[in-house]
């Protein structure tokens, strides 16, 4: 095996083991996991005519939110749509399992703010724990490069919060399956991938890079502690182009220009929307990143 | 082969550490002694490539330690031992040792498993390998310390205090494990512990002040204090300060005192054979006289 990629791979196995025991992200994607079960458990019922079981018969939504809702307890009633494409939404909104899904839907835009309000006062201190540790030093007598350092730390990270967000979905997906019935697993994916894992994915990067310039865990804590309004502005900028209701008025919009896969249009649209916000954070993450390489390596040859 | 040229080390606020040292350090057990302050961590921690000299060429088995590919060279032969060892502490001895090889440079999974074994054998701690490091004492530390430094058979070993904390029968063990290793490999060894140096080197420097006092073998040391040791057994009263006192021993009848210098009839002092610890003493005791100002 190629010596730079064995050094990575061995900083990525050997952090995730650290990190495993020193319970960090364990606690980080439980909490997240509780979060979101409390939070389900705690509303209950969340579909959008309130009533639990009653269904949609007619229903006006436009960019203001849901202006009219008109139900019925009776499961056989007759839909009162004005056309096609609003009998298209009434079909979608009365069936059970995109009920199901986007209750879901409902509840993890909480959790997500929570989680990324979390993680960087959490995992500011992956780098400066070498140096807490005094292993920093030994470290830099062996023929491991500034770069390989870095990168290999940052991918242990989003590793683990990778695992450990995906457990957490999983946990979570069954769980609202248990009490909601089945849901659609490839929407609830691709919202979770987008609204949860990216931004956490994010702003770990910036948690673990950018107190690598620090020595100490409290000073990494502290400039974690400092990178919450960032975490608050990500979230804002994931959550506010990618919430659920913002989703249901455009598909009410799109079905109204007749569109028919309003939903899947509708949704799809707000995913890419939610992703090329995220994109300027990469970017910003990678000059970072480029960065404190760069200062790590001054700093190495004027020592 | 490591070459030191003009080797100054100063550091902010005019603390000057290393002047001017020419070194050139061959293979085998290198020892290096001095009072605190000497400069020899800094030394150390320049051939290893966590300092940067401020002025001086080193070169190491022919890597140039001024370029950033010269130290990654330079790096990928040495191993470390610092006198403050951090390790991990969730990690167990087996997990920080394949951590610390694969970072080294070991890319073969076997050859680090049997490499490991090994020197968990080497430095007796077979039995605590499955233990997490936050549960080792000091001395145990400082094993798998050793143990690390040893890993991928480095070229040029840098151990710094390696004994502090040692116990005397580890301490020999790793006197002679040093010993054994000096074959084909140059081993730079700094310790107080002047009897280390005795049993193990073959060749030496004292720093002082930042500037190398004196080369040579242990014996050559020794031989500088001849004539000017001596033994004073009365007990009744205690060596002036114009003698170095070397050590003092409670008899059943009163004090023995070991000094240096040319004590007065009145002692009835009875010369000794010198030894490394005497050629040191003397060394340093030559050296504040010669930096003391003149009267």
């Amino acid at each position: 095996m190629n010596k730079a990629i064995s050094q990575v791979s061995g900083i990525i196995r050997y952090e995730m083991l650290m990190q495993w025991r020193r319970r960090t992200l364990v606690v980080l994607c439980g909490f997240f996991l509780v979060g979101l079960i409390g939070l389900a458990a705690m509303i209950g019922d969340f579909s959008f005519v309130s009533n639990g079981q009653a269904r949609v018969l007619s229903m006006g939504v436009d960019e203001n939110g849901i202006t009219r809702t008109v139900t019925s307890d009776d499961p056989n009633a007759p839909l009162q749509a004005d056309n096609d494409a609003e009998r298209e939404l009434l079909l979608i909104m009365n069936d059970p399992r995109s009920r199901a899904t986007w209750q879901m839907l409902m509840i993890f835009s909480p959790g997500v703010l929570v989680l990324l309000v979390a993680i960087p006062p959490l995992l500011a201190e992956v780098i400066p724990l070498d140096h807490q540790y005094k292993v920093a030093s030994l470290l830099n007598t062996t023929p491991l490069s500034r770069a390989r350092y870095l990168i290999g730390k940052l991918l242990s990270v989003w590793l683990g919060l990778v695992i450990g967000l995906s457990i957490a979905a999983i946990v979570y997906g069954f769980y609202m399956m248990t009490v909601h019935g089945a849901i659609d697993v490839w929407t609830y994916v691709r919202y979770w991938v987008v609204m949860a894992l990216l931004p956490a994915l994010l702003l770990a990067g910036f948690a673990v890079v950018v107190p690598a310039l620090v020595r100490s865990r409290r000073a990494g804590v502290l400039i974690g502690i400092g990178m919450i309004p960032l975490a608050l502005y990500l979230a804002a900028m994931t959550l506010g182009s990618g919430y659920v209701l913002p989703i249901l008025f455009r598909a009410a919009a799109l079905a109204q220009q007749g569109i028919e896969s309003a939903f899947d249009t509708a949704f799809n649209d707000t995913l890419l929307n939610t992703i090329s916000t995220q994109i300027p954070f990469a970017l910003v993450l990678f000059g970072v990143g480029m960065g404190v390489w760069a200062i790590l390596r001054a700093k190495e040859a004027t020592s | 082969m490591i070459e030191m040229h003009g080797l100054t080390k100063s550091y902010r606020g005019g603390v000057h550490a290393l002047r001017g040292v020419d070194l050139t350090i061959g293979t085998g057990m290198f020892g290096l002694v001095g009072p605190n302050g000497a400069g020899k961590t800094t030394l150390m921690r320049i051939l290893a490539g966590l300092l940067r000299p401020t002025h001086g060429t080193v070169r190491v088995f022919g890597h140039d330690l001024s370029t950033h590919a010269g130290r990654h060279d330079a790096k990928a032969l040495l191993g470390y031992l610092p006198q403050e060892l951090g390790v991990y502490p969730n990690l167990n001895a087996v997990e920080f040792l394949d951590y610390m090889a694969i970072l080294k440079g070991m890319v073969d999974v076997r050859e680090r498993r049997q490499q490991i074994e090994s020197l968990l054998e080497k430095v007796n701690l077979t039995d605590a390998a499955r233990r997490r490091l936050k549960t080792y004492s000091g001395g145990m530390l400082r094993r798998i310390g050793i143990a690390q430094a040893l890993l991928g058979n480095p070229k040029l070993l840098i151990v710094d205090e390696p004994t502090a904390g040692l116990d005397p029968e580890e301490r020999v063990r790793f006197r002679n494990l040093l010993s054994d290793m000096a074959i084909d490999r140059t081993i730079l060894l700094s310790t107080h512990i002047v009897e280390d140096i005795s049993q193990s080197c073959n060749d030496l420097v004292v720093l002082r002040g930042g500037s190398v006092v004196f080369r040579g073998a242990p014996a050559d040391l020794s031989r500088a204090a001849r004539g000017h040791v001596w033994m004073i057994s009365n007990g009744a009263t205690r060596p002036d300060d114009s003698l170095t006192l070397v050590s003092s021993l409670q008899l059943v009848k009163g004090v023995q005192y070991r000094v240096l210098g040319a004590p007065d009839s009145t002692y009835r002092a009875t010369p000794a054979e010198p030894t490394l610890e005497d050629g040191y003493m003397w060394l340093m005791r030559e050296e504040k006289n010669l930096a003391a100002p003149a009267m």
